[in-house]
């Protein structure tokens, strides 16, 4: 009886260790993710490293197929394309989706549940600078073997909302403190 | 016991920096390349337990460089993961012709590339 109930308490303990070990490893994926995100989007001032960088994560990391980068046009309300990956050309922009995100500043997810029609954007994110939506990043698909963002994407997009904006903020001040230090 | 030794080949240095963070806190040491070309010239002078290679990336793609690492005598038997954003099954079927000897695509998940890299090492 004794045996018994040991090697019961043996297998449970070496069951829980399994489950934690799985858990911690599960926990470094994420934080490690987060780490390495970070880490690319603000390596560098130029303009073109942190758009690249920007991109890695979402093609990498991510899993986004076809996206858009938009930037503000300085004070006013009119966003430029910054860059464009995949697909067969520019779409639109989902007016109602930006708006939504331009109003709320929090990342927009698509859930088919909720009745957001399967054709919209994946996602779409605001990129911040302060109290000020800077950009947008639109998600519009996956890749093909990736059916939907899971917890860590939605973490990397949170990431993305807050310092992919500041970064590109960043690499821009950083080319004017140039541009007038090279003119003096 | 010393390290195993794993060549990362991935153009990204995004992907090079998550998959070198991962691998190192797995116990393993880690060398890198940027595309198969240099991939293949480092397999041959490293002598790796195994290689994880992205599949599109410049000068030589990870289906020619799989191709030619197993074309060649001190590289042939060199265990080949191949890493790719490209899930179709054309794809998976094009990585298996050239050699390799598992898949697994991104984003990568943790626990799925370290139990294939553990079957791989037989560990």
């Amino acid at each position: 009886m004794r045996t018994t109930s040991t090697t019961i308490e043996l297998d449970a303990d070496t069951a829980c260790q399994r489950g934690c070990g799985a858990r911690t490893e599960h926990l470094s994926s994420i934080v490690a993710n987060l780490y390495v995100a970070l880490k690319r989007i603000h390596s560098s001032l130029d303009r073109e490293d942190v758009l690249g960088a920007i991109r890695d994560v979402l093609e990498n990391q991510i899993g986004a197929e076809e996206f858009a980068i938009f930037e503000r046009d300085g004070d006013g309300a009119a966003f430029s394309l910054s860059l464009y990956v995949a697909g067969s050309g520019v779409r639109a922009l989902y007016v109602r989706v930006l708006e939504e995100v331009l109003a709320s500043h929090a990342v927009y997810v698509r859930s088919v549940a909720s009745g957001d029609p399967p054709e919209g954007p994946a996602a779409c994110i605001p990129l911040r600078v302060g109290e000020r939506v800077t950009g947008i990043i639109m998600i519009y698909s996956l890749l093909c073997h990736k059916e939907r963002l899971d917890p860590l994407d939605l973490e990397l997009c949170d990431l993305l909302a807050a310092h992919a904006g500041v970064a590109l903020y960043a690499s821009a001040l950083h080319a004017r403190s140039k541009a007038e230090g090279g003119g003096r | 016991m010393p390290r195993k030794k794993i060549l990362l080949v991935d153009d990204s240095s995004t992907a090079r920096m998550l998959l070198r963070l991962m691998l190192s806190g797995w116990g393993y040491a880690v060398m890198e390349a940027h595309d198969g070309r240099e991939a293949v010239l480092k397999a041959t002078s490293e002598h790796p337990d195994a290689i994880l290679m992205d599949i599109v990336m410049p000068v030589m793609s990870g289906i020619e460089a799989c191709r030619a690492l197993r074309a060649a005598e001190p590289t042939r038997n060199i265990p080949i993961i191949l890493v790719s954003t490209r899930g179709e099954g054309d794809f998976i079927e094009a990585g298996f012709k050239s050699g390799c000897n598992d898949y697994v695509t991104k984003p990568i998940a943790g626990p799925e590339l370290l139990n294939k890299l553990r079957d791989q090492l037989e560990e």
